[in-house]
């Protein structure tokens, strides 16, 4: 069974992905904090991070280049709201900063399950 | 074991705080104001400010509540709001405040020495005394405790008086002109230090008065071509302040004219000197309403405007600051409207939560903003603050400006948000002097992360 460290700030949409991803049959670990998020990557194995951007104190995008200056391999998936910019591709960035996938915010279930069987596919190749 | 790992120990998880306050009052359920003051001082501890023993203090309201009696409860939230602005005016953007019950804060000042934070709370303390008492109760209201660590890394407040205070300040400054008189000093050396040596005078004040340039983005064009002129200064504690903060804490000495004069000559010689060098950049200045509401003052500003030539004025924004709440449209028309012969366009700095945008309907403005930097909140808090205030100035098609972002993680909340404008040391740090127009990248944010601590 897959593992997934889940990074997001909002205890609404946390606890969706979470709920979702679980009826499917992956294992979840979530985290309400970028740093806490890196210190438990640090210590435990992970199949795939499915991480926010937009996030208080250290943001998705920061997230991901630590990851993968640590663990280049794993997968990520990153997803934003991000919606009201006109200045900005938030999504564009995660991909260049090394996402695997990005998922634009609101999704449906499928969506997410569809980018997280993308991630680990990619990976597994 | 560090100070800094003593205190991230006392509000981590597994060991819970145990602070005892000075008031039995202040015993009540903290958690909440715990993990806001903890959220803070992580971010103190992140930017690897040192955190000293004695540098944690709590002031209490509960001698004003004492004294006002059974009228408490009619002016118990007018005293919260008093107290609140009264530590936020003279904190700066590296100190760290919370509410820490009905009747106390708690306070970090991150520059100042134990005893110049003591007399500073002090100096709050009877600030809000006076704000709701008038003079009669100000040497009775000050109740300020300081924090220490116990050896098991356990916080203990202990009170001190003002009495105590100033005989030990006056002491340190009697030795000190003890050894002056020792090493040669003069007769005008020995006389009796007094508190009053603690108070800014108007020479002082202009002598450590300094304009730095803040860099200040342009997101739709990803370019730093302008620059925000910024006050600094050291108070009399020796701790550097900024910005608004500059102008509270010479308020006594320096009026909102002579201030916002000072500023204004600075920005005219250094952008004339770039103008002489062929560099054209934008540059911004802040003007508070009090320098225009009266027509004295309004004067005395406008003869020093009338001195920019026609070639800068071109390159000038104009910032007004410190509108009061219900200004009139048609109060701000007719400023606006004389302010803009002298610069190329006006903006507006409001309060965080301001919503009246309606008010500027008219004034032609380039732009509303706020500094985050003022704000106390937490992160979260503070993303939320940006995208509401975008909003509401979208909805009255105005464009929108935020100083002081101070983390990436804000950055990229205030680019997403819809900012037309942002700046603070997150997006690049002030400089002595206004450079050229230059490239701004998200990615240059992320380039050299810093390892972790922690």
């Amino acid at each position: 069974m897959a593992r997934v460290l889940l990074i997001e700030d909002d205890h609404l949409v946390r606890n969706t992905v979470k709920i979702t991803l679980q009826k499917a049959g992956y294992e979840v670990v979530p985290v309400d904090d970028s740093r806490k998020a890196l210190a438990t990557l640090s210590t435990a194995d992970f199949s795939l991070v499915v991480t926010d951007i937009l996030m208080p104190e250290m943001d998705g995008l920061e997230v991901i280049l630590r990851i993968r200056g640590e663990k280049q391999g794993i997968p990520i998936v990153a997803m934003s709201g991000g919606g009201r910019t006109r200045n900005m591709d938030v999504l564009g960035h995660a991909q260049a900063f090394g996402a695997t996938v990005t998922l634009q915010k609101p999704f449906l279930p499928d969506e997410l399950l569809s980018a997280v069987s993308q991630a680990l596919v990619g990976a597994a190749q | 074991m560090s100070i800094g790992d003593l205190l991230k120990g006392l509000f981590s998880d597994d060991a819970p705080p145990r602070p005892r306050p000075a008031s039995a009052a202040a015993a009540g359920n903290v958690e909440p104001v715990l993990n806001d003051l903890t959220e803070r001082l992580n971010k103190m501890l992140w930017n690897r400010r040192a955190i000293l023993s004695g540098n944690i203090h709590l002031l209490g309201l509960s001698r004003i509540k004492e004294h006002v009696g059974s009228d408490w409860p009619r002016i118990a939230e007018r005293a919260q709001d008093i107290a609140h602005k009264a530590i936020q005016r003279v904190c700066t953007p590296d100190d760290v405040f919370t509410r820490y019950d009905e009747l106390s804060y708690l306070v970090i000042f991150a520059n100042l020495t134990k005893d110049q934070a003591q007399l500073r709370c002090v100096e709050i303390a009877e600030d809000i005394a006076r704000r709701l008492l008038g003079d009669n109760f100000v040497d009775e209201a000050a109740e300020v405790s300081t924090g220490v660590f116990e050896t098991d890394g356990s916080l203990i407040f202990n009170a001190i008086s003002k009495q105590d205070l100033i005989k030990k300040l006056t002491g340190q400054l009697s030795s000190r002109a003890s050894v002056q008189k020792g090493s040669g000093g003069s007769e005008e050396e020995e006389t009796e230090p007094s508190f009053d040596q603690f108070q800014m005078d108007k020479t002082k004040a202009l002598a450590s008065l300094r304009v730095l340039y803040q860099p200040m983005c342009n997101l739709r064009h990803q370019v730093v071509a302008n620059y925000f002129a910024v006050a600094t200064a050291t108070n009399v504690f020796g701790a550097t302040i900024w910005d608004t903060a500059v102008r509270a804490e010479f308020a006594a000495v320096l009026s909102s004219t002579e201030f916002d004069v000072f500023v204004a000559r600075n920005v005219m010689r250094d952008l004339g000197g770039h103008m002489a060098k062929g560099i054209r950049i934008l540059m911004g200045w802040p003007v508070h309403f009090d320098t225009l509401a009266t027509r004295a003052n309004r004067e005395a500003y406008f003869e020093v405007c009338r001195e920019i030539p026609e070639t800068i004025r071109q390159l000038l924004v104009l910032e007004l600051d410190g509108l009061p709440e219900g200004v009139p449209n048609s109060r701000l028309l007719e400023l606006t409207t004389v302010m803009k012969s002298f610069c190329r366009t006006i903006i507006v700095r409001v309060p965080a939560d301001f919503r009246r945008f309606e008010v500027f309907q008219g004034c032609n403005l380039g732009a509303v903003g706020f500094s985050l930097s003022g704000v106390s909140a937490t992160d979260a808090q503070r993303i939320s603050l940006m995208n509401k205030f975008v909003e509401a100035a979208s909805r009255a098609h105005l464009k929108a400006y935020v100083h002081g972002l101070s983390s990436r993680a804000q950055v990229l909340a205030a680019v997403t948000a819809g900012f037309e404008w942002i700046d603070g040391v997150a997006v690049e740090k002030p400089v002595q002097a206004p450079g050229q127009m230059h490239r701004f990248s998200v990615e240059d944010l992320y380039r050299d992360l810093e390892p972790l601590s922690g």
